[in-house]
């Protein structure tokens, strides 16, 4: 039964259902709660609350909905010596992010020049199902790729060394292994550098609508009627089989450490086992490789805007992760812990003086990413003190699913959808029209009221908004 | 041997619920379900044949392992698979072949990126005298 706090959290009982360690707690107003009552949510953050080690509370983010295992929007810390990580509980985009790029071009001569941007950037960076990158890695150059993310693509050429300051972790995580990630992983990934891919993933050209917060805003790098681009992309193929290796490991191990779960996808096994360790190792290698991709992308989009504008400036803003699992410091009840966070569809959102952050970002905290769906708008947030006292340091990522893909079909078709987006005056280019329709925005929450739960609940505050002017989809 | 499945919805992504006479016939089913996702069948010929061999620990963990390999065969080695016969089943152990050929953007026409197949609700069920598998695929 489900317990309401105030306007904006809902507590999940340990006498939900057997086996819950720790209480689970939703974010949501009237609205959305009903939305993530109509599915398996409630459910899946009380099977994430039965996890060994499970540290505070089994968390769902307003833009919750049903995943597999974990719910999407979902945050589960676990005790670094007692508990346990779950390859479900990172899913199989890892590293799956958003990256937004300030640019300095005249706002007007973007607008009067979209289709031409958009037709570039769709012939340049290959995007859509079975699509190839630009260039094939050798062996040696993939583990270069995956042992050093983001950096290995500055190096080659693919970008400036001040990105790497605004991205997640610099764009590296360090405990990465090219040996913990199968031949299997690296077959499906090595063509697959520099794609964008398909599904929810886009490119968007878009407006700053509304700064909230100029002081913040200006910090962050962008300013009230900049053009900024939203980058929305993953680990391709490779993070897909390690999650899929993870799982089968996992399968196995559990028996071996006298473990049980409530839903195999919730397979989990020690973090300190042989097994925990290269799963993390692993996914901290696909986590680079996502993190070199966005970086190839950033380096293309910078030279369609260059060969149309001349010399324009495009500034990482931030680059975050929302499938991720991170070990990470946290007070915890009066105690100072090291935790491993699970982060499934949900944001990193450091605020202001943590030591993670840059120099740069550290009086006024990370740049917290929220695309909304298709034609509406995206936000940018910044975490408060209270993110770091309830959720572990993590926001929404998104609006968050409310239809099926296969409901979503029999509701509009692409047709109505793109003369919506011209309505709007919004182009779009996409490499399938089943692709657009499944990513309509009506198959989605109000990302308005999504954000709007996150600053009623002081997690976070408004920094700007964000609408597109051209989508471009895999 | 007719190939039988239906597709299902969920909030992000989709399930296939295959059916079948005996438990083999209902994974070869399974198969051709996800392959509906991944490509059109029409357009791809049962050229050139892979054999399979699996081990597991339950009929589930097979399950998963079998679309996994399927969905290897596609986005791996870029291998389109037409059909699927799987000769034998056990509890542990799973031996099959699939006929198939190599992508080509000429003629075949992919449809989905599925990430992997999950373990959400898969089930493998004696429903009366025919075998249900179900299983959801993250896409």
């Amino acid at each position: 039964m489900l317990q309401t706090l105030d306007s904006y959290r809902h507590r999940v009982p340990l006498t939900h259902k057997a086996g819950m360690r720790v209480e689970g707690l939703i974010y949501a107003d009237r609205e959305l709660l009903s939305q993530i009552q109509s599915d398996q949510t409630l459910e899946q953050v009380a099977n994430v609350a039965t996890l060994p080690g499970i540290v505070g509370k089994s968390l769902a983010m307003p833009d919750a909905h049903q995943g597999y295992g974990f719910c999407i929007g979902g945050v589960a810390a676990s005790d670094i010596d007692h508990g346990v990580v779950s390859a479900g509980g990172v899913g199989f985009d890892i590293n799956c992010g958003v990256r937004l790029l300030a640019c300095d071009a005249d706002p007007g001569d973007v607008r009067s020049r979209l289709q031409t941007l958009i037709g570039a950037l769709f012939r340049d960076i290959p995007c859509g199902t079975g699509k190839k990158g630009r260039l094939g890695l050798s062996a040696k150059q993939l583990d270069d790729v995956l042992s050093q993310g983001a950096r290995w693509a500055v190096e080659q050429e693919y970008g400036e060394e001040e990105d790497l300051a605004r991205i997640e972790d610099h764009g590296t995580l360090p405990q990465a292994s090219p040996a913990s990630v199968s031949a299997r992983a690296k077959e499906r990934g090595h063509e697959q550098i520099g794609t964008l891919g398909s599904g929810n993933h886009f490119l968007e050209i878009q407006a700053v609508e509304e700064v909230f917060e100029e002081e913040t805003a200006t910090a962050f790098g962008f300013r009230k009627g900049q053009i900024v681009l939203l980058i929305h992309s993953g680990s391709r193929g490779l993070g897909h089989q390690v999650c899929t290796d993870a799982l089968d490991a996992m399968q196995r191990g559990m028996k071996k450490h006298g473990i049980s779960v409530v839903d195999r996808q919730l397979a989990c096994v020690p973090i300190h086992s042989d097994e925990g360790r290269v799963y993390l190792q692993a996914m901290a290698a696909a986590a680079n490789f996502a993190f070199a991709n966005r970086q190839m992308m950033t380096h293309w989009v910078r030279e369609v805007f260059s060969r149309e504008f001349g010399n324009v400036s495009i500034r990482v803003v931030y680059d975050v992760c929302h499938n991720i699992a991170k070990i990470e410091e946290h007070t915890w009840e009066g105690k100072r812990r090291s935790v491993l966070v699970h982060r499934k569809g949900a944001t990193r959102a450091f605020p202001a003086q943590h030591p993670a952050l840059p120099d740069d970002l550290r009086p006024v905290g990370q740049p917290v990413l929220v695309p909304g769906s298709m034609g509406t708008a995206s936000y940018v947030l910044v975490g408060t003190d209270r993110v770091m006292q309830e959720t572990f340091g993590s926001s929404c990522h998104g609006a968050g699913r409310a239809m099926s893909r296969t409901r979503i079909k029999n509701e509009t078709t692409a047709e109505e959808l793109l003369a919506m987006m011209r309505s709007r005056g919004i182009e779009v280019r996409g490499q399938s029209k089943a692709g657009l329709t499944e990513e309509a925005p009506q198959a989605y929450k109000d990302v308005h009221r999504v954000v709007d739960v996150m600053t009623g609940a002081g997690l976070a505050r408004k920094v700007a908004r964000l609408v597109p002017l051209a989508v471009m989809k895999g | 041997m007719q190939t039988r499945f239906t597709l299902l919805a969920h909030p992000a992504d989709i399930g296939i619920e295959a059916h079948g006479n005996t438990v083999a016939e209902a994974f070869a089913s399974a198969a051709d379900g996800l392959m509906s996702l991944l490509a059109d069948p029409a357009t791809i010929h049962g050229r050139i044949p892979k054999e399979v061999v699996l081990e597991g620990s339950d009929l589930e963990h097979l399950l998963f392992l079998w679309l996994s390999e399927i969905l290897y065969f596609c986005d791996g080695e870029q291998f389109l698979v037409r059909h699927a016969t799987v000769t034998a089943v056990t509890s542990s152990h799973l031996r099959a072949v699939v006929v198939g050929e190599p992508f080509d953007p000429d003629r075949h026409v992919l449809r989905t990126d599925v990430k992997g197949i999950t373990y959400h609700q898969l089930a493998v069920e004696l429903a009366g005298a025919e075998w249900r598998l179900r299983v959801f695929v993250d896409v």
